[in-house]
């Protein structure tokens, strides 16, 4: 009954398309995040959700009922605001009283209920208080435990943790995978543009960007196999470093040039190269974590020699910008030796974990599976094969 | 050398610690501006004075029994109060009363769904709509009260209850106006939750916008109570009988009378002002809470 299905839906604002043609399937009981840069549609996505927009075009489904055209009040969803959106006049007791008493829920259990709540989120000894005389992390708990008291199917929330100090930040995070835990056959939609968030939090996530979905997988899927360069950069802290490179696909030898070496691709990468990679340029997509100092990892390509321009310190590693004429690409080095801004190192890439992407389409050339398995990589005309067909 | 340049930095810290804080001199006035001051002074006492005059009259007056034109020592007495809050001149003040109560009533409660739907609602020619309404919060009344005493006399509305909407009307278009940009700030975050938590329109309204756009509200209705309650010109012309015509009236009619009685017109003026200054003085309470919107929404 829980799960939700956005078809072809569109929210278009003054002849601008806000949100294109938005296919997705979110499970009962999942936690799904949509996640993007401000501006991608997925506020927008929540609020239709919500019953707060209509869809310009398209039908959004709840179980097997097309609530496009419910109202917000009828279809059993609670959501957080970013702002809280606390009733200023009212005190907590009366917050999370406000939604049982316009529906006229019965009063005879409503007290036992908010004690429930309250006593679940640790703010029961704040509900005489009124909101102004709330530290941000109370509020945003009232805020949870307002959305809580209607035992809901979906729940909804819009960016809660954005307006909280990081300690606090992380703390929240976990709390609410908690509780997420805990109401198991909730379904969770929740929106954020901090990739971090998105990771930690969702079984499940969705990257928006202008309006288009372009990914929905599973955190780890999403940042081992971004299907663009968009969800590449997106994903992952610091962003993928993406170079201009050529494919050569030779004989039964796929080399990478890229950074101005050469560099033979493993078989396993080669085996899931999709079947659309051509001989010429592509987009060379390296990790931070998958760049080392040379001999540092077992795998590692061809070094090249670089200088270290930045160094900017975590604690546990030590992220450099480092500078191969005008290319800048970021490297994790380690803390020993501490490396020194204006250094020259060499540095070698991880070439089993290289993403390709193309130049026109910017998706990505690495399949998931190796669908090229039955081909070996040493016959040339298997490979011809697949590439003309 | 940036070790060396550590060690006197940490020297410094140490010194500055140990030591007890050095304050230097006082500020003080100059001769200059002591004297500029004191002229300013002077010069807005004065003035203060020569306002202050009619008021100082007012009050010695409604105390005197022999009171005159002239601002005197009173020879004390509430007689001049007594005489004033007996029959008809006490029946004109109640008639004052029906009128400002029922102007405010009826042009606050429109007034509040107006603005409302000025805030939020999509309107076609919202913004010219809402020009028009600042310009006839502008319109004189003068040039008003003749056509409508035409259609009044008409209709057979001369009379207080019509005048009492009348004046609703002419302190409409200002109270919209006030209350729109208080509701302007009710953020739509809290409506919307409320929304989604099933509440009707009314109850939006009832439970979070007109609470929290209170102090607006409140400062749009004492200005149409103080409208209606001051209006002279209005019922002069659009009530026609006697038994009905308000305070104001009863004391231009102190001025038609062969022998002026200052004691009473003083009095009865001071009468005639407590309703507002005991309206002020309840709802300072509220100004001074001001916006309730702290910790409500964030960001």
């Amino acid at each position: 009954m829980n799960e939700i299905r956005f078809e072809h839906v569109w929210k278009m604002f003054e002849g601008n398309a806000v949100v294109s043609d938005l296919n997705l399937d979110i499970r009962e009981g999942e936690f799904l995040v949509l996640v993007g840069p401000s501006g991608c549609g997925k506020t927008t996505s929540l609020r239709m959700l919500a019953g707060l927009e209509r869809p310009s075009h398209g039908r959004i489904w709840m179980g097997d009922k097309d609530v496009t055209d419910v109202a917000t009040g009828q279809r059993d969803i609670s959501m957080v605001f970013q702002s809280y959106a606390l009733y200023p006049n009212m005190n907590v007791y009366k917050n999370l009283a406000f939604g049982p008493k316009v529906r006229k829920e019965p009063r005879s259990t409503l007290q036992q209920r908010i004690h429930e709540v309250a006593d679940m989120l640790g703010i029961r000894h704040l509900l005489d208080r009124s909101p102004a005389a709330l530290s941000g992390g109370q509020r945003q708990r009232v805020a949870l435990g307002r959305a809580l008291i209607r035992e809901p199917q979906v729940f909804l929330m819009d960016e809660p943790l954005s307006n909280l100090d990081a300690a606090l930040r992380v703390q929240m995070r976990a709390e609410l995978i908690r509780l997420h835990q805990r109401l198991e056959s909730t379904t969770t939609v929740y929106v954020t543009h901090d990739q971090v968030e998105a990771l930690t939090m969702g079984d499940r996530v969705a990257v928006l960007k202008d309006g288009v979905l372009l990914q929905v997988d599973a955190a780890n899927d999403l940042y081992e196999y971004p299907g663009s360069v968009f969800v590449g950069e997106f994903i992952g802290s610091p962003k993928m470093n993406v170079v201009p490179g050529t494919l050569q696909i030779d004989g039964g030898q796929i080399v990478v040039e890229c950074l101005g070496v050469r560099c033979d691709v493993s078989r396993e990468l080669a085996g899931r190269l999709s079947a659309t990679a051509t001989n010429g340029p592509v987009l060379v997509g390296i990790r931070p974590h998958d760049l080392h100092l040379n001999g540092e990892a077992p795998s590692d390509g061809p070094a090249v020699q670089v200088l270290i321009d930045i160094c900017e310190h975590t604690g546990t590693e030590i992220f450099a910008t480092v500078e191969l004429g005008d290319t800048k690409l970021i490297a994790r080095l380690p803390r020993s030796p501490m490396p020194q801004a204006g250094q020259a190192v060499e540095v070698a890439f991880n070439k089993e974990r290289l993403h390709l992407f193309d130049t026109t389409t910017r998706e990505s050339l690495i399949e998931r599976q190796a669908k090229r398995e039955h081909i070996s990589v040493g016959s040339p005309e298997a490979v011809l094969d697949a590439q003309s067909s | 050398m940036s070790d060396v340049h550590g060690m006197l930095m940490s020297a410094d810290d140490v010194a500055e610690m140990t030591s007890d804080p050095v304050m230097p001199p006082a500020n003080r006035e100059t001769q200059r501006t002591k004297v500029r001051s004191a002229t300013l002074h002077l010069v807005l006492g004065a003035l203060g004075v020569i306002f202050l005059a009619p008021m100082l009259w007012l009050f010695l007056a409604s105390i005197d029994k022999n009171a005159s034109w002239g601002v005197e020592w009173p020879h004390f007495s509430l007689i001049n109060f007594k005489h004033v809050l007996t029959g008809s001149l006490l029946h004109s003040l109640w008639n004052s009363v029906v009128l400002a109560v029922i102007s405010t009533a009826i042009a606050s409660i429109t007034g509040v769904f107006a603005a409302y739907s000025l805030s939020r609602r999509r309107i076609p020619f919202k913004g010219p709509l809402l020009l028009f309404i600042i310009f006839s919060s502008g319109v004189p009344l003068a040039i008003m009260v003749i056509p409508v005493y035409e259609i009044f006399s008409r209709f057979g509305f001369l009379s207080i209850l019509p005048t009492a909407v009348f004046l609703s009307v002419t302190s409409l278009p200002f109270e919209v106006y006030l209350m729109k940009n208080f509701i302007d700030a009710v953020p739509i975050d809290l409506e919307e939750a409320a929304r989604m938590e099933r509440a009707s329109t009314f109850q939006v309204l009832r439970r979070v916008v007109i609470p929290l756009a209170m102090p607006g509200i409140a400062a749009a209705s004492i200005f149409g109570f103080v409208n209606a309650w001051g209006s002279f010109i209005v019922p002069l012309i659009l009530i026609s009988p006697a038994n009905q015509q308000p305070a104001p009236i009863a004391i231009y009619t102190f001025l038609t009378l062969p022998k002026a009685e200052f004691g009473n017109i003083a009095a009865y003026s001071l009468v005639f002002c407590v309703p507002v200054f005991i309206l002020y003085a309840v709802s300072s309470r509220l100004f001074r809470e001001g916006f309730v919107l702290g910790g409500g929404v964030k960001g």
